[in-house]
C-alpha cells in the first residue's frame, strides 16, 4: 500500500492505495464520485475523462499512486452550486446527450478543447473528441454543444 | 401550424432528465453500492466448443477474501432452471424447434467463446478477478462452426443435439407457384446476394447487475429495458418462485438499443450468488466481456430476386435467407429474422407476390437478438439493394422504379404482399422532400469537384418502411394527482431516449399543468404494477396513449365531481378532494405502426486508400405526430450514425477455424467517432399521422439504422460503378473498397 494525497474538486484527500489500483477505481469506489464512468477496458471510450493538473486525462489509464500531489476536477466539480458550467449548460440546451453515460467524459473533454482553443472549428472539435465514444447521439449535437459552450463562455 | 402549448405536444423542450446526467448525478447500476456488498467475476470459456470434463474451484475458494465459487453443477443442484426464450418456429419436418438449454453457467458443454462457466464472489472486484483465474477447468475441445451457411453443410460441427443439422427452424411465406409463374412471365429479373453483417450493440454502459436476496425475496438492480419481463423470467422460468418475491429495479440505463431487453445468464448467476452468500452481490461487465457475452445483432445472408415487367413494375419477389441465431436462442432470437423482421419485407412497394424462405441456424457464436431495428434493417437493406440491382437490369433509374412502384397515399390502408396493413404514409411526398433537402440535382457539381480533387463521388437513395409496436399491444399507467405534483407510473422504460420528458409533455398537453410539476416513475416492479417495457419503438405511441387515457379519465372524474380544473387549479382540486386522486389509464394498440422515410447519402472515396467519407446525409422521416422535435431529431441522428457504423465500419468477426472473436474490444471493433457524419440534415414530415393509435405517432427510435445502410450502399456502389465494381457487402471499410478497386483494375 502507498499513501497518497491529492486535491479533488477542491477537497484535500489522503488515502492508502494498492499499487495496482487505477485512479478511476479510487475515484468511483473509494471516494464515491460515481459521475466518472468506465465504458471500456482499453482506454478508448473516454467515459472516465477527468482534469488532472490542468490536463484532460483518462483516469482508467493512470494508477491512483500517480495522482499523488495532483489537483483533480471531476464532473461533480464543474458546476458552481446550482449554476451549471457553460459546457454542461450547452449540452442540455443542444440535446448533446441521450443516455448520459458518455456525457461526463464528453463534457470534461469539451472543457479541455475550449480551454486550449476558445473558438474551435468543427474540425478542431472532431479532433478534440477523437478519444471519446458516444453511441447515442451521432455526435452531431455534441459538436453543436461545444460551439454553443464557446458562445456562452464568451458572454 | 397549430399553436404549441407551453411544454406540450410539439414543443422542443430541453429534457428533464439532463440535469442529473450532466452533473454526474445519474444513477447507473455500477454506481449503486449496498452495505456488505460482495463483487462477482466470471470464469469464461476460452473455447468456442468444448466439453467440460472437470472444474476445480478449490484453489480459488481458498484465496483470502473469496466468499463463494459456483459452477453450472451448483446451479443445477440448487434447482436453478435454464433461461427462457420464445420457441416460435418449426423445423422443416413440422416438429417444434428445440434449442439447447441455456444455463446461467454452462453445464456439460460450452458452445461459444466467452460463455460463463463459473461465478466467483469476493470482497473486492480485484480479488474476484484474481480468484476467477485460479479456477482450473479441464476441457475437451471440439471443432467449431461460426458461419450459418457453413453450419448447414454436411459434417459441420454440431451445436445442438436436438437439431443435428444445426437448423433450428424454418419460416416461409407466400405462394411459390404463383411467384414462379410471375418470374416466368417477367421481362426483367434482378438478383442480389447480400450479407447483413453481425454487429455488437455496444451501449456505452456495460451490462451490470446488483442482486440482494433477503428473507426469501430477490431485489435485482439491472439496466433492463423491460423490467416486468425480467421479473417474470426470473420468477416463473428460472427460480420457480412467485413474482411477488422478485423486485426488479432499474435506474438510469446507459443505452439499450435492444440488447438490454431481456434476462442474461449473468443476472441469474449473480442472483443465485446473492442467495447463496446471503450478501448483496454486484457484477459489472468489462467491455471485453460485453463483446463476448452480450447478444449480437443482424448476421444473415440473403439471396433475392425481383421480377419486373417491361415498364419496371414489380411483379414478384423471391427471398431466401439464412440467419445465424448463435449458440443459444436468446429471448427473441428466433423471432427477429422470421416473424418480426419480415413484416416490412414488401418495403414501400406494391409488389403483389413474395415468396420467402428463412432458415434459422445455430453456430458456435454469441446468441443473436434484438439490436436497433431488429430484423427490419435486414429487410430494408435487402429490398433496396434489389431495387438498385433492378435499375441496372432494366436500365430504368432506381428513383423512377421506386416512384413507379410506391404504394400511393390514396391506396392507404394498404395490405402488402406480406399480409401487413400499412395504415398511412405518403412515400412519393417524402421522397420529393428528401430530393429537395438533399439538393439531389446539385450532386453532379459536387461529383465533378470531387473528381478534380482525385476522388470518386457517389450518390445514393433508399426508402424504408418498418413495423413498430404491436407484438405487445397493451400498456397501462397509474396517474396520481397530488397536492403539488402529477405522478405517472409506467411500465415502459427510459433508457436515454427521453421518455421522461416526452411523457411529461403529454400530461402538460392534457391537463395544462406546468412541466416541472410532472413526475414519471418507471423501472421498479414494486411501484409500477405492470408494463411491457421499451423496445421496438413501442413506448410513446402505446405507453403515451395510455397516459392520454389516464388524463382523460382524470378529467372525467373531476367533471363527475362538478369541477373542470386546468393548470394549477388541478392541485387545488386535489387538495379540496382531500389529497391524492388516482386513476388508471389503459390502451390496446393492436395494429403495428409504420414509420418510414427517405434517406439520401453522398460519399467521396479516396482512390488510393479506398477510404469512404460521407460528405452529406439527408434523412426525411415520417414518424407520424411529433411530441418533441428536439428529441426526435436526436433519435434520428443517433440511429443514422449507428446505420453508418454498420455500413462503413462495424463487423463482429469470428475466426472460422478456432471460433474466437477477433473483434473483442474497441481497438478491434470500429465504432463511429465524432465526425462520422458532418453535414447531416434531419427533417420530419408529419403530413401522414398514424391512424391506428390515439396519438398519431409511429415510433421514432429505429428508422435511421434502417434507412442509412442501403442509402450508403447505393452511394458507394454509385461511386465505384465507373471502375466496374458492381457488388460489395458491408461494411465498406477502406481495405475492402481498395481491394475491390484493385480487382476491378486488373
Amino acid at each position: 500500500m502507498t499513501k497518497i494525497s491529492f486535491t479533488i474538486n477542491g477537497k484535500q484527500v489522503s488515502t492508502d492505495v494498492e499499487g495496482r489500483t487505477l485512479l478511476v477505481d479510487l475515484i468511483r469506489d473509494e471516494l464515491r464520485l460515481t459521475g466518472t464512468h468506465v465504458g471500456c477496458d482499453t482506454s478508448q471510450c473516454g467515459c472516465c475523462t477527468i482534469e488532472l493538473n490542468g490536463d484532460m486525462v483518462k483516469s482508467c489509464a493512470m494508477l491512483a499512486a500517480q495522482a499523488d500531489g495532483a489537483t483533480i476536477t471531476t464532473i461533480e466539480g464543474l458546476a458552481k452550486g446550482d449554476v451549471l458550467h457553460p459546457v454542461q449548460q450547452a449540452f442540455t440546451e443542444c440535446h448533446g446527450l441521450q443516455c448520459g453515460f458518455c456525457t461526463p467524459g464528453m463534457i470534461m473533454a469539451s472543457v479541455g478543447i475550449l480551454k486550449a482553443n476558445p473558438n474551435p472549428s468543427d474540425d478542431d472539435i472532431v479532433k478534440g473528441l477523437e478519444g471519446n465514444l458516444c453511441r447515442c447521439t451521432g455526435y452531431v449535437n455534441i459538436i453543436k454543444s461545444v460551439k454553443r459552450a464557446a458562445e456562452l463562455m464568451k458572454a | 401550424m397549430r399553436p404549441v402549448a407551453s411544454g406540450g405536444i410539439g414543443a422542443p423542450v430541453a429534457r428533464v432528465e439532463d440535469r442529473r446526467l450532466v452533473t454526474g448525478a445519474g444513477r447507473f447500476v455500477a454506481d449503486a453500492a449496498l452495505p456488505g456488498m460482495l463483487h462477482a467475476a466470471f470464469v469464461r470459456s476460452p473455447h468456442a466448443h468444448a466439453r467440460i470434463i472437470a472444474v476445480d474451484t478449490a484453489a480459488a475458494r481458498a484465496m483470502p477474501g473469496v466468499h463463494a465459487v459456483l459452477t453450472g453443477a451448483d446451479l443445477l443442484d440448487a434447482g436453478v432452471r435454464p433461461l427462457p426464450h420464445a420457441a416460435v418456429l418449426r423445423r422443416a419436418d413440422g416438429t417444434p424447434m428445440r434449442a439447447p438449454p441455456r444455463h446461467a453457467l454452462a453445464a456439460g458443454w460450452v458452445r461459444h467463446a466467452g460463455e460463463a462457466v463459473a461465478i466467483v464472489v469476493a470482497a473486492s472486484a480485484q480479488t474476484a478477478a484474481d480468484a476467477a483465474e485460479a479456477v482450473a477447468v479441464e476441457w475437451e475441445p471440439h471443432d467449431a462452426v461460426v458461419e450459418a451457411r457453413a453450419a448447414l453443410a454436411d459434417g459441420a460441427p454440431r451445436v445442438n443435439r436436438e437439431a443435428p443439422d444445426n437448423l433450428l427452424g424454418v419460416f416461409a411465406h407466400g405462394d411459390p407457384g404463383a411467384v414462379d409463374a410471375a418470374f416466368a412471365a417477367a421481362a426483367h429479373v434482378a438478383r442480389v446476394e447480400v450479407v447483413n453483417n453481425r454487429l455488437v450493440a455496444n451501449a456505452l454502459e456495460p451490462r451490470a447487475a446488483l442482486a440482494d436476496w433477503q428473507d426469501g425475496r430477490l431485489t435485482l438492480r439491472v439496466g433492463c429495458q423491460m423490467p416486468h419481463l425480467a421479473r417474470a423470467q426470473l420468477a416463473d422460468a428460472v427460480f420457480g418462485i412467485a413474482p411477488e418475491r422478485v423486485r426488479v429495479l432499474v435506474e438510469d440505463i446507459g443505452g439499450g438499443f435492444g440488447a438490454k431487453s431481456f434476462l442474461y445468464p449473468e443476472y441469474v448467476a449473480v442472483a443465485q450468488a446473492a442467495r447463496h452468500t446471503g450478501r448483496p452481490v454486484r457484477w459489472v461487465a468489462t467491455r471485453s466481456e460485453s463483446f463476448l457475452a452480450d447478444s449480437h445483432g443482424r448476421d444473415s445472408v440473403s439471396e433475392a430476386a425481383l421480377a419486373l415487367d417491361a415498364d419496371g413494375t414489380f411483379l414478384a419477389m423471391r427471398v431466401a435467407t439464412v440467419a445465424n441465431v448463435g449458440a443459444y436462442v436468446s429471448h427473441l432470437g428466433a423471432v427477429i429474422p422470421t416473424l418480426a423482421g419480415t413484416k416490412p419485407l414488401a418495403g414501400p412497394y406494391r409488389t403483389p407476390l413474395i415468396d420467402l424462405d428463412v432458415r434459422v441456424v445455430q453456430t458456435h457464436t454469441a446468441p443473436v437478438d434484438a439490436y436497433r431495428g431488429a430484423g427490419r434493417p435486414e429487410a430494408a437493406y435487402l429490398v433496396e439493394r434489389l431495387v438498385e440491382a433492378a435499375a441496372l437490369a432494366t436500365g430504368i433509374p432506381a428513383l423512377d422504379l421506386r416512384r413507379r412502384n410506391f404504394v400511393p397515399r390514396a391506396a392507404m390502408p394498404f395490405t402488402s404482399a406480406m399480409g401487413e396493413v400499412y395504415d398511412s404514409g405518403d412515400f412519393a411526398r417524402v421522397t420529393a422532400l428528401a430530393l429537395a433537402a438533399a439538393d439531389w440535382d446539385g450532386h453532379a457539381g459536387r461529383r465533378a469537384a470531387a473528381r478534380a480533387r482525385g476522388r470518386l463521388g457517389g450518390r445514393g437513395l433508399a426508402y424504408f418502411i418498418e413495423s413498430t409496436g404491436a407484438a405487445n399491444p397493451v400498456e397501462s399507467v397509474r396517474l396520481e394527482l397530488g397536492a403539488e405534483t402529477v405522478t405517472v407510473y409506467s411500465g415502459t422504460q427510459n433508457m436515454g431516449q427521453g421518455l421522461e420528458t416526452a411523457y411529461a409533455q403529454l400530461v402538460v398537453e392534457a391537463l395544462g399543468v406546468d412541466l416541472a410539476r410532472v413526475r414519471i416513475v418507471q423501472g421498479d416492479t414494486d411501484r409500477v404494477a405492470r408494463g411491457g417495457g421499451s423496445g421496438g419503438s413501442r413506448s410513446l405511441f402505446i405507453g403515451g396513449a395510455a397516459i392520454g387515457d389516464a388524463c382523460a379519465r382524470l378529467v372525467a372524474l373531476a367533471r363527475a365531481r362538478g369541477a373542470a380544473p386546468a393548470a394549477d387549479a388541478w392541485f387545488a382540486f386535489a387538495r379540496a378532494q382531500g389529497g391524492t386522486l388516482s386513476v388508471e389509464g389503459k390502451v390496446k394498440v393492436d395494429a403495428f405502426s409504420w414509420p418510414n422515410g427517405c434517406h439520401v447519402c453522398e460519399v467521396e472515396i479516396d482512390r488510393d486508400t479506398g477510404a469512404v467519407a460521407v460528405t452529406r446525409f439527408t434523412a426525411v422521416d415520417d414518424v407520424g405526430r411529433v411530441i418533441n422535435p428536439l428529441i426526435v431529431h436526436g433519435q434520428v441522428a443517433g440511429a443514422v450514425a449507428q446505420g453508418l457504423g454498420q455500413a462503413l465500419l462495424e463487423e463482429a468477426v469470428y475466426d472460422r477455424r478456432s471460433g474466437q472473436l477477433l473483434t473483442g474490444s474497441f481497438a478491434d471493433y470500429a465504432m463511429p467517432r465524432a465526425g462520422i457524419v458532418r453535414a447531416l440534415g434531419v427533417f420530419l414530415d408529419e403530413s401522414a399521422p398514424c391512424t391506428t393509435n390515439p396519438l398519431g405517432a409511429k415510433g421514432a427510435g429505429e428508422g435511421g439504422s434502417i434507412g442509412a445502410p442501403p442509402a450508403v450502399a447505393a452511394a458507394v456502389l454509385d461511386a465505384l460503378a465507373e471502375c466496374g465494381v458492381t457488388h460489395l457487402d458491408m461494411p465498406f471499410t477502406a481495405p475492402k473498397v481498395w481491394r475491390a478497386l484493385q480487382r476491378a483494375r486488373t
